[in-house]
C-alpha cells in the first residue's frame, strides 16, 4: 500500500513536471497580440498583453544583473515586453554562445551584442536553419509569412541602413558590412561614430614640451620650433622631443633622466603609432592603401624600421622598461606622472588626478594633471611620405543583434531591436532616461548633463553601469555622436575634441565588409594561435636588443625564415584569396 | 572436562557470527557508501568521454556532436595538424621541461624537508615552521603571480634591484625566457613545499618507535636513523606519489603558466595547455572545439602511456606500484 502510494506520487510529479515543461516551451503564439505600429498613445508598445522575451547577452564581472538595469526596465515599460536573461561572463561568452545550439531545449528570442561573424558565415554556407535573415522578403515560419523583418517591422533601422547611418564621408558601407555570402543579413550592425571610440590616442605632456622649448635653446624642440605638441609631425620630431624630456629635466624637479619618454602595454599601441610613420597601422595582415592586396606587415621593411626606432629608443632610455610586462592601464600608471607620452583612453587613467587640496586653480577647482596632455598627430618619416594614417577600429561591426529561428516572437523582437536604434533607444542604451538620468542644458539641445546622484560614491562610469549594459563588455547597438557627442563634461569634451583630430586619417587595417569562409576562419585561427606568439616574442627581443639586432641583416633574415615556418606566408595568401572574391 | 576444552580449534575461536541477512553477507552497506562516488565518477568522468568524438570530426554546434561531419584523413586531420604544427616540438619541449623539473623538485624537496622537520625537538618550533611553510599555499595563483610581477618589476622591483646589484639587467626577469622556468619552479616550491610535505609528516609520525629503539641499541646515530629508519618508511608513499605525478607529466598547471606569460618569455611559457586555451578562445574566428579536443586527447594518451611505463618500471625495480 505504502509502496503504491509512493509510486503514484512519483508518477504524478513526473506528469506534472512534463506538462509544465511542455507548456513553457511550446505555448501557442497569438498573432493578434502583436502591434506592428504601437498605439496612438504609445508608438513604442509592441504587444497588447505582456509576453516574455528571453535574451542571451554577455555580462562583465562587476556589472549589476541585467534584470536590475534601468534600461531594460524602461524598455519593458515602453514596449509592454517582459525580459528574462541568460548572461554568461564575457570571457566564456564565445563558448557559451556556440554551445547554445547544442542545447535543444534552450530557445532564446534574442542574441544581444557580440555575435561572432564567423558563426554567421558558417550558418550561411551550410544553410543551417538557426538565425532569421533580417532582409529576406520570402522568409516564412510556422507563425506565417513574415517577409523581410527590416522592410516590414524595422523602419528606423532600414532608414539608417539606407543612409549609411548618416556617415556619408566614410569609405565603409553599412549594408555590405552586414551582408554575408548568401546575400542575407543575420545580424544587425553595432555602430559607433563617436570620435573618442573610433581609435586609440597617443598623448604627450604638452607642458613639458613648452618647458623644454622655452628654457633650452639647444634642445631639439627649440631648434625645430616645436613650442607646442601639435607641431610634432615626424618620427624624428617625436623621438627628438622625448629625448629632450630626459636631457633637460622637463618636469623641473632638479633630476635629469627621471622622466620616462613613452610607456605602452606590451608595445601594442606604441607599435601601431610608430608603424603609421612607415605606412601601416598594425602588425597583422593589412589592406594596402590602394585596396590592391593584403600585406602581412611583420614581414615588411616598414616593420623593420619600426623595430629599429624602438630599439634605439630602448637603448637610449626613452622607453618604460616595464612595457614588455605591462598588461593593464594600472600597470602603466605605476609610473604615471613620470611619463612623457603614452596610449590610453584618457590621460587621467594613467596620470591620476591631483588630490592635493592645496593645489587648486584660481577658481578653486582642483588642478587636473591629465589636462596637460594633448594627442600627438599621425606621424610621417623620411621612409614614408604618403598620406598620414592612424589606426581606426571601424564604424560598423556585424555583431549587434540576432534572432534565432526557434523564437516564436520574431516580429516582436524585430520591433524591439528597431526601437533600440531609434532616438529614444540610443539615448536609453547610452545614458538612460531623459529628464531622470540626463537633462538637456538648453532649449536648442546643444548639450546635456549626466545626472549622477550626489550621494553616489563611485565614479561616473560605475553609475552608468547601473543603467545600461553598455559599460564593460557590451557595445551599444548605435553609439551615436549626434547624442553622445553633446555630453557636457569637461574631460570627455576635451578627449572628444582631441580624438576628432585623428578622424580624417583613420585606416581600418581589415575592413569589416570582408568576410572569410568558415574554413578560412578556422585556418587563420590555427595559424595565429602560434604565429602571434612568435611575432610578439621577436618584437620584444629585437627592441631589447640583447640577442637580436634589427640592424643586423642576418638576424632579420633568421626572423623572416622563422615566421615563414610559422605560416606567415600562408596567412597572407588566405587574406588575398578572400580579397580576390570581392574583386 | 579439560579434554573437551582442548577440542576447540583456532578457527573455532576466531569464527565470526553468521551473517543475519543478505545486506551484510554481500557487503551491500559498503557498496552503498561507495555509490555516490561511483555515480559522481560515472557522470563527470565517464559520460563526458562521449565528447571525444568531436576530435575526429569538424564539429559545429549547429549540427551537434553526432551530426557534424567526420574530418579528412580518416578522422585524424586535427591530430595530424597538431603534430605537424611548427610549434609542436616547442610545445612538447616546454611542457616536458616544466613538468619534469616540477616533478623532480616537488617530489624530492618535500621529503627532505619533512625528514629534517621531523627531527626538530621543540614542538612549538616545529609548529611555527610548519605554519610559516604552508601558509603560502593558501595564496591564490592570481595573487601569487601578481606578487611575482611586482617583485620583478623593471627598475623598481625588490628582486630586480637585488639582481641589478649583482650586475644583472634592470629589465624584468618576467620577460626573460631563460628565467621563466626558474621563477616558475622556485615560486612553486615557495608556495607548495610546506603543504606537500604534510603527507610525509603524517607518514613519519606512524613510524614504529621500536625500530628507532632497536637502531639506537645497534649504535645508530641520528643521521643514520633518518636514512635507515625514517626514509625507508616513506619510500613506498613517495614512489606512489611519484608515479601519480608522472602520470600527469603533460598536464602542467595551466593557470600559473598562462598568468606568467609575457611576450618576452613566450618561447618558454607556451605549453600544450596554454596553446589549447588560445585555440579554444581565439582572438579571431570561432572556438575550435574539435582541434582543441584532439590536442587534449593526444595529451591524455601520452599521459597514460607514461603512467603505465612508470608503473611497470617501478614494479620491477622497487616492488611499489599503483596496481
Amino acid at each position: 500500500m505504502k509502496k503504491n502510494s509512493i509510486l503514484t506520487t512519483a508518477l504524478l510529479c513526473g506528469v506534472t513536471f512534463a506538462a509544465v515543461s511542455c507548456g513553457g516551451a511550446g505555448g501557442s503564439y497569438d498573432p493578434e497580440n502583436f502591434l506592428p505600429h504601437g498605439t496612438e498613445e504609445n508608438p513604442y508598445q509592441i504587444v497588447k498583453d505582456p509576453i516574455t522575451i528571453e535574451i542571451f547577452a554577455p555580462h562583465s564581472s562587476g556589472q549589476p544583473e541585467y534584470k536590475d538595469l534601468k534600461m531594460f526596465k524602461q524598455l519593458s515599460k515602453l514596449t509592454n515586453l517582459n525580459f528574462t536573461f541568460t548572461t554568461p561572463d564575457t570571457s566564456a561568452y564565445p563558448n557559451r554562445r556556440a554551445a547554445v545550439w547544442e542545447d535543444r531545449n534552450y530557445k532564446p528570442d534574442l542574441f544581444l551584442f557580440n555575435n561572432p561573424i564567423s558563426e554567421q558565415v558558417q550558418y550561411a554556407e551550410n544553410h543551417f536553419d538557426a538565425l532569421v535573415p533580417f532582409n529576406d522578403p520570402n522568409y516564412a515560419d510556422s507563425t506565417g509569412n513574415i517577409g523581410s523583418l527590416i522592410d516590414n517591422y524595422m523602419p528606423t533601422y532600414k532608414t539608417l541602413l539606407d543612409n549609411n547611418f548618416n556617415l556619408p564621408s566614410t569609405q565603409e558601407n553599412a549594408k555590405e558590412t552586414a551582408t554575408v555570402s548568401d546575400g542575407k543579413m543575420y545580424c544587425t550592425l553595432s555602430v559607433k561614430d563617436v570620435a573618442r571610440d573610433l581609435t586609440y590616442k597617443m598623448f604627450i605632456n604638452n607642458v613639458w614640451v613648452k618647458n623644454v622649448h622655452d628654457s633650452f635653446p639647444e634642445s631639439y624642440a627649440a631648434k625645430h620650433g616645436i613650442d607646442d605638441a601639435t607641431k610634432i609631425l615626424t618620427i624624428d620630431d617625436y623621438v627628438g622631443v622625448l629625448t629632450d624630456f630626459n636631457t633637460y629635466d622637463a618636469n623641473n624637479n632638479g633630476r635629469n633622466n627621471d622622466e620616462i619618454g613613452v610607456s605602452s602595454k606590451a608595445f601594442e599601441f606604441f607599435r601601431n603609432f610608430i608603424l603609421q610613420g612607415y605606412g601601416y597601422v598594425n602588425a597583422a595582415p593589412e589592406l594596402e592603401a590602394d585596396g590592391s592586396k593584403f600585406t602581412y606587415v611583420p614581414k615588411t621593411e616598414a616593420y623593420r624600421n619600426y623595430l629599429k626606432v624602438a630599439n634605439s629608443m630602448w637603448k637610449n632610455g626613452l622607453m618604460d622598461r616595464s612595457s614588455p610586462e605591462n598588461k593593464t592601464d594600472s600597470q602603466m600608471a605605476t609610473n604615471g606622472k613620470r611619463l612623457g607620452s603614452f596610449v590610453a583612453a584618457a590621460p587621467y587613467l594613467i596620470t591620476g588626478q591631483n588630490e592635493d587640496p592645496n593645489n587648486l586653480k584660481e577658481d578653486g577647482s582642483k588642478w587636473r594633471y591629465d589636462l596637460e596632455y594633448v594627442t600627438v598627430n599621425p606621424l610621417l618619416s623620411s621612409e614614408y611620405n604618403g598620406p598620414r594614417i592612424h589606426y581606426g577600429f571601424g564604424y560598423f561591426k556585424p555583431d549587434g543583434a540576432c534572432i534565432p529561428t526557434a523564437s516564436k516572437y520574431k516580429r516582436e523582437v524585430a520591433r524591439l531591436i528597431d526601437i533600440m536604434y531609434s532616438k529614444v533607444g540610443t539615448e536609453l542604451i547610452a545614458y538612460g532616461v531623459e529628464g531622470e538620468d540626463w537633462t538637456w542644458d538648453d532649449e536648442a539641445k546643444t548639450s546635456w548633463t549626466f545626472n549622477v546622484p550626489e550621494d553616489w560614491t563611485g565614479n561616473q562610469e560605475e553609475y552608468r553601469g547601473t543603467i545600461t549594459p553598455n559599460v564593460g563588455s557590451a557595445s551599444a547597438l548605435y553609439w551615436s555622436n549626434e547624442f553622445v557627442g553633446k555630453m557636457n563634461d569637461e574631460v570627455i569634451t576635451t578627449i572628444n575634441r582631441q580624438s576628432e583630430g585623428y578622424v580624417p586619417y583613420l585606416k581600418t587595417p581589415e575592413p569589416a565588409k570582408y568576410k572569410f569562409t568558415s574554413k578560412e576562419y578556422q585556418e587563420i585561427s590555427t595559424i595565429k594561435a602560434s604565429l602571434d606568439g612568435q611575432i610578439t616574442y621577436y618584437e620584444t627581443t629585437f627592441i631589447k636588443g640583447d640577442t637580436m639586432d634589427p640592424n643586423s641583416d642576418k638576424d632579420w633574415n633568421d626572423y623572416l625564415s622563422t615566421i615563414d615556418r610559422f605560416n606567415a606566408g600562408r596567412l597572407e595568401e588566405i587574406y588575398n584569396t578572400m580579397l580576390a572574391r570581392y574583386k | 572436562m579439560a579434554n573437551s576444552t582442548l577440542k576447540f580449534t583456532e578457527r573455532d575461536l576466531i569464527r565470526k557470527p553468521k551473517p543475519r541477512n543478505l545486506w551484510s553477507k554481500w557487503g551491500i552497506t559498503l557498496f552503498l557508501m561507495a555509490l555516490p562516488t561511483v555515480v559522481y565518477i560515472f557522470i563527470f568522468h565517464y559520460m563526458p568521454l562521449e565528447g571525444l568524438i568531436i576530435s575526429f570530426k569538424d564539429y559545429n554546434s549547429f549540427q551537434g556532436m553526432w551530426g557534424s561531419p567526420w574530418t579528412d584523413m580518416g578522422g585524424f586531420k586535427h591530430f595530424v595538424t597538431f603534430v605537424t604544427a611548427p610549434n609542436f616540438w616547442t610545445l612538447i619541449k616546454n611542457t616536458l621541461v616544466l613538468s619534469a623539473l616540477s616533478i623532480i623538485f616537488n617530489s624530492t624537496l618535500p621529503i627532505i624537508y619533512a625528514l629534517f622537520l621531523n627531527e626538530v625537538r621543540y614542538k612549538w618550533a616545529k609548529k611555527t615552521v610548519q605554519i610559516i611553510m604552508y601558509a603560502p599555499y593558501f595564496i591564490s595563483t592570481v595573487v601569487m603571480v601578481g606578487i611575482l610581477f611586482i617583485l620583478f618589476r623593471a627598475d623598481t622591483g625588490v628582486l630586480t634591484r637585488i639582481l641589478v646589484a649583482f650586475g644583472m639587467d634592470s629589465t624584468s626577469a618576467m620577460s626573460n625566457p631563460k628565467a621563466f622556468v626558474a621563477i616558475y619552479i622556485i615560486s612553486g616550491l615557495w608556495q607548495g613545499l610546506g603543504w606537500w610535505s604534510i603527507v610525509y609528516m603524517g607518514s613519519l609520525a606512524n613510524v614504529d618507535p621500536n625500530l628507532h629503539d632497536a637502531a639506537k641499541i645497534d649504535g645508530a646515530g641520528r643521521l643514520r636513523r633518518i636514512f635507515s629508519v625514517n626514509f625507508p618508511s616513506i619510500v613506498p608513499l613517495a614512489v606512489i606519489m611519484l608515479i601519480m605525478s608522472i602520470g600527469n607529466i603533460l598536464n602542467v598547471g595551466f593557470e600559473k603558466v598562462y598568468l606568467m606569460y609575457t611576450p618576452g618569455n613566450s618561447v618558454s611559457s607556451e605549453i600544450i595547455s596554454t596553446y589549447v586555451y588560445r585555440i579554444s578562445f581565439p582572438d579571431y574566428g570561432q572556438p575550435q572545439f574539435s582541434y582543441a579536443t584532439a590536442i587534449g586527447l593526444f595529451n591524455s594518451v601520452i599521459n597514460i602511456i607514461v603512467l603505465v611505463t612508470a608503473n611497470f618500471i617501478s614494479k620491477k625495480v622497487s616492488d611499489n606500484s599503483l596496481w
